[in-house]
């Protein structure tokens, strides 16, 4: 190689041609313009490792709340009273003397440990062990991932349209409007969150639709906080000046025009909205007023784990480890999404 | 300023009050009446309403419940301890709580300045990134987690704290719940503090400092410290909130005798009244606690004390 290089450099025609000539583009793509806002905000998002680390995170959790249960080859109530309080049991790793199904028993003068696997001759897999029912902990910790996830998207959706809606109008239309929706906004957010989800099931049941219906009730006022700055920083912008000027109507500039440019920060709080309901959700478990209707959720299972935790601590450690990958992973997307749905934000 | 401070005291006065009219509807709500016993005819029932001021209209008994309410007097408790008036049994459990959450508002906010101001002046460095790492866990993962962790390791296997609340160490049996519940406060704090400090050291008036040759730590302690600290009054109110919901829980696994594991006591027994006092009780803390955020902001910041006369 070094022979060829270093011999002198004899030009070709070619050389001597326009680039335009040669059907070569000329325009440079870093500095033309044409990049848009949706590769921008991908570039910015991907620059940072850890946001990336985060959404595969999380989309492997979901994925795992989708087809786990289905897969593991139990059901989340499927109880075996031969097989309660099993420790952890994984092919492979069995071999290397790590999760083998054995456990040890804190008893008041001794330790004893034993193999319930072999012992009761079961040829099973519990990759998270079994509860005292001998339910599959596994397939409970994705199935209750899946029900937190269910309540927590559902009532963040729908948070996000009363929040936004309330929060656009009132920053929109101002004067004595947002005056009285503003004060309406200071008295319910000063009350805690907790005193009046713990109120409101209580009064409606526990259950799976109470949460959603608590969580609808309180949660969107921290949305709407955020849609009225946002809509107070554009509303004063040209382009809405000139959509006034053309003709449009209030809500057309509203929704049309103003809801597109203020969706960056809306999605982020979503993305802090969800984590918090499934915190609040499980708070909630803790305190008895959780979902009690046979069904599985985190907080839930956290809350059966804690009861037995110095027993058998396996039962708490995986509902709290998928709990707080969830959450970690949500926060930091939406630090992530934040930062890359800014455009003043330059990478 | 006059007029900020009354437009707050308003806004508070009438938090306390929807709060009250709620929890008097919620009072409605409930099934059943406190004369269940099948034993008693209509006609006694009828005598034992008017006794009580049941028999009057809606609205004269909600200004009654909220006269009773402001005086302290939520009734009786029907389940926990029978015939026993709320604010009795209330009122030692107050104190506990308080005491537990002003020392970790105190020790987490102190730890979470040093961190965070640590982390600002070593921007990128080590400090940055161990605090900062400190910050996301803290902030991601549930106070009850700590809890749990602490109560595993500094109680059951290093046995240094007392498991179980013991109101004879008052000191070290507290220990516990407030490093569970500080844990947050630190982060929280910390996260808040730095991005503050980074703030204040970009502005010009630090730059301006610089070039006039004050050395860097005469810089850092009387430019950027002060007014790097005074925002951080402001997060006091959404801090406390979230201390009070973490203290649901923690109270009740260290067993400490305060007003968030008697709520759980509470749920469990059905005890409304006692729920719903307890749910005024927290009303009126997160609300004047909200209040002194506010008016100390305002007092502090000269833009407010200013704008508002």
């Amino acid at each position: 190689m070094g022979a060829t290089e270093s011999t002198a450099y004899i030009p070709v025609e070619g050389d001597f041609r326009l680039l335009s000539e040669r059907g070569e583009q000329l325009t440079d793509n870093e500095f033309s313009g044409e990049t848009s806002f949706i590769r921008e905000a991908y570039a910015k998002f991907v620059s940072r490792k850890s946001n990336v680390a985060a959404l595969v995170t999380l989309l492997l959790l979901l994925l795992l709340a989708i087809v786990a249960p289905p897969l593991s080859g139990y059901r989340f109530d499927e109880t075996a009273y031969n097989q309660s309080n099993f420790a952890p049991r994984v092919p492979i790793l069995e071999k290397i003397g790590i999760f083998d199904g054995s456990q040890e028993l804190h008893k008041t003068t001794t330790t004893e440990k034993s193999n319930p696997y072999l012992e009761n001759g079961i040829t099973n897999y519990h990759l998270f062990g079994t509860d005292a029912l001998g339910r599959d902990v596994f397939c409970r910790c994705f199935r209750g991932l899946r029900i937190s996830l269910f309540v927590a998207v559902l009532s963040t959706l729908v948070n996000v349209i009363i929040g936004v809606s309330y929060g656009m109008l009132s920053g929109y239309f101002g004067g004595a409007v947002d005056m009285v929706m503003q004060r309406i906004i200071d008295v319910l957010g000063s009350i805690p969150q907790m005193v009046i989800l713990t109120l409101l099931v209580l009064v409606l049941k526990p259950g799976i639709g109470t949460l959603i219906i608590a969580f609808m009730i309180t949660g969107w006022i921290s949305m709407s906080q955020i849609a009225r700055a946002e809509v107070l920083r554009i509303k004063e912008l040209e382009y809405v000046m000139a959509s006034r000027t053309l003709g449009a109507d209030g809500f057309f500039i509203v929704f049309r025009g103003i809801f597109p440019n203020i969706l960056g920060p809306v999605i982020s709080q979503i993305m802090i909205a969800i984590p918090s309901a499934i915190f609040m959700e499980s708070t909630l478990s803790l305190m008895g007023l959780g979902i009690s209707s046979g069904e599985v959720s985190l907080g839930i299972l956290i809350q059966q784990g804690l009861a037995t935790f110095f027993l058998h601590p396996h039962r708490l450690v995986p509902p709290i480890v998928i709990m707080v990958l969830t959450m970690i992973s949500c926060n930091r997307l939406a630090d992530g999404l934040r930062q890359a749905l800014d455009p003043q934000i330059i990478l | 300023m006059r007029k900020y401070i009354l437009k707050r005291l308003l806004i508070s006065a009438a938090t306390l009050f929807v709060m009250l009219v709620i929890l008097f509807l919620l009072l409605e709500l409930m099934p059943g009446s406190p004369f269940n016993d099948v034993k008693l005819s209509p006609e006694q029932r009828a005598v034992l309403e008017a006794k009580y001021g049941l028999d009057k209209p809606v609205w004269e008994r909600l200004g009654m419940y909220i006269g009773n309410a402001l005086r302290g007097d939520f009734g009786v408790s029907y389940v926990l301890a029978k015939d026993v008036p709320v604010s009795s049994l209330l009122s030692s459990r107050v104190g506990v709580s308080i005491r537990i959450g002003l020392f970790s508002l105190f020790i987490g906010t102190f730890v979470g300045l040093v961190i965070g101001f640590a982390a600002a002046l070593w921007q990128g460095k080590l400090p940055d990134k161990i605090g900062m790492a400190i910050s996301v866990i803290g902030l991601s993962v549930p106070s009850y987690v700590f809890a749990v962790l602490f109560c595993y390791f500094l109680g059951f296997k290093w046995k240094w704290f007392p498991l179980i609340y013991d109101l004879r160490r008052p000191v070290t049996s507290a220990m516990l719940p407030i490093l569970a519940s500080g844990v947050m406060i630190v982060s929280v704090i910390a996260r808040f503090t730095r991005d503050e400090t980074l703030r204040v050291m970009q502005s010009d008036y630090v730059l301006f400092a610089r070039c006039q040759g004050i050395s860097r730590w005469n810089v850092i302690i009387n430019y950027i410290l002060r007014n790097a600290l005074l925002p951080i009054v402001t997060v006091m109110g959404s801090l406390v909130i979230s201390l009070l919901t973490g203290t649901l829980v923690i109270e009740g696994m260290f067993a400490v005798p305060g007003i968030g594991s008697f709520m759980g006591t509470a749920i469990s027994g059905n005890d409304y009244n006692v729920i719903l006092a307890l749910s005024f009780v927290y009303s009126v803390i997160y609300v004047v606690v909200m209040l002194g955020v506010d008016l100390i902001y305002g007092i502090l910041d000269p833009r407010i004390r200013i704008a508002g006369k």
